[in-house]
């Protein structure tokens, strides 16, 4: 038959399309595995950064610019997908929330602008949504010193009401196989502790701060580390999404190596047929020709 | 004695190691810490961070951040952390450099004070060297 040939330069392709993919997860697994740490580690300082302002919060008189809710005319949003894509609906989901998101607002008379993080996203909202920055560059290698001045940028901006409220759409990483599209209200901050938290931070022993001395005083420490506690949140939401990328195109790749190779099985099953089907036509020419001959 | 902890963004540099003092770069100057300390919350400025531990000094460089002192625990969030042993000398020599190079040019507010504490850094992790 003269479609064998064919078959196996379609084997070929697939199988090494397979490699390719493999390839890609394994990259994957070795950078998840480093963006976990990476997430891992942010973790003590995000806590205790908390809870010294949760139990700051405790304390009367305290007030923070950061803290008091403006009605909301003009939201900015912030939406972290990836660079690259193959990696799932990692990037469409994200898109997908934040189209929600400004829908919703829109609805209710808010006018919403955009930060993207992500050159999908950024390819994505072009045509869609008016942008107005691009935060480019950091996702290559996420530092804290790149994301807290991208957040400090961002708190200027809030601080000079360009906008009443912050929101950041992105990956919430769960395990390396889930991902959850989470939409937080970074700005204005929140002075309940939500639920479930308070275990965490201990707050029991931490909310009682009333013996303390403030050097040099409450509102100075405030001003202080309500941006920080701002910065950190947008770096480990930053490092999740990350993380989550990865995760995505771990299983993503695993899938596609997952179908090659089941493709791979289902050609070399054709493949044989034919050559079998190949072998029984000759076999059948010469026994016709013997017996024509006797 | 006292615990320490010093925490950064990204890592965790001590983890309750014990210590005879600390001494700590406060906004309103030197803090030295012993045990029994009042219970305070301090913010920092760029400095000298001194450790006593068995009699011998260790030395960390560090930058903006908070202490806790509370029941003999101290705990120091900062942004960046150096201990003296990893400093290199030479480099602080060249960001020294060059932020003094930077802030005889025309500058911005916001760069202008950038590049002070950059300069600020550098000479304080030359000086624990």
């Amino acid at each position: 038959m003269a479609d064998r040939k064919e078959i196996r330069k379609r084997i070929g392709s697939v199988q090494n399309t397979r490699q390719i993919t493999r390839a890609m997860k394994m990259v994957a697994a070795a950078k998840l595995r480093r963006s976990q740490e990476a997430i891992l580690n942010t973790r003590p300082f995000a806590y205790r950064i908390y809870s010294i302002l949760l139990s700051l919060f405790q304390q009367e008189g305290i007030q923070h610019p950061l803290l008091v809710s403006r009605e909301e005319k003009r939201v900015r949003l912030i939406v972290v997908a990836g660079d690259r894509g193959l990696c799932g609906s990692f990037n469409a989901n994200v898109f997908k929330e934040a189209l929600k998101f400004i829908k919703v607002k829109q609805a209710a008379g808010v006018e919403v602008t955009l930060d993207v993080i992500g050159k999908k996203a950024q390819d994505f909202f072009k045509k869609r949504h008016p942008i107005s920055t691009c935060h480019e560059g950091l996702l290559g290698k996420v530092t804290y010193a790149k994301a807290s001045a991208i957040a400090h940028e961002i708190l200027e901006a809030y601080q000079k009401e360009e906008f009443d409220a912050i929101y950041l759409v992105y990956n919430e990483f769960k395990s390396a196989i889930q991902q959850n599209i989470t939409t937080e209200r970074l700005i204005p901050i929140s002075t309940e502790a939500p639920e479930g938290v308070v275990g965490i931070l201990k707050a029991g022993e931490d909310l009682r701060l009333k013996s303390y001395i403030f050097e040099p005083s409450k509102t100075e420490i405030l001003n202080e580390i309500v941006p920080k506690h701002f910065y950190m949140q947008f770096f480990r939401c930053v490092l999740e999404s990350v993380a989550s990328e990865h995760g995505a195109r771990m299983s993503a790749m695993e899938s596609a190596t997952k179908n090659a190779s089941e493709m791979i099985d289902h050609l070399t099953l054709l493949y044989n047929k034919a050559r079998q089907a190949a072998i029984t036509k000759e076999l059948m020419e010469i026994i016709g020709g013997v017996e024509a001959m006797t | 004695m006292l615990k320490i902890d010093i925490v950064t963004p990204t890592k965790k540099l001590l983890d309750s190691a014990s210590a005879e003092s600390v001494k700590l770069p406060g906004v309103k100057g030197e803090l030295q810490i012993l045990e029994g300390h009042t219970e305070l919350l301090t913010l920092l400025k760029a400095g000298p961070l001194t450790l006593v531990q068995d009699g011998r000094e260790r030395k960390f460089s560090i930058s903006y951040g908070f202490a806790e002192i509370r029941n003999n625990k101290v705990l120091v969030l900062a942004d960046t952390v150096e201990e003296s042993t990893t400093i290199d000398k030479k480099r602080a020599e060249a960001a020294q450099k060059k932020a003094e190079q930077a802030l005889l040019g025309v500058l911005s507010e916001i760069d202008f004070k950038k590049q002070q504490l950059k300069l600020e850094r550098a000479l304080v992790r030359q000086q624990i060297t």
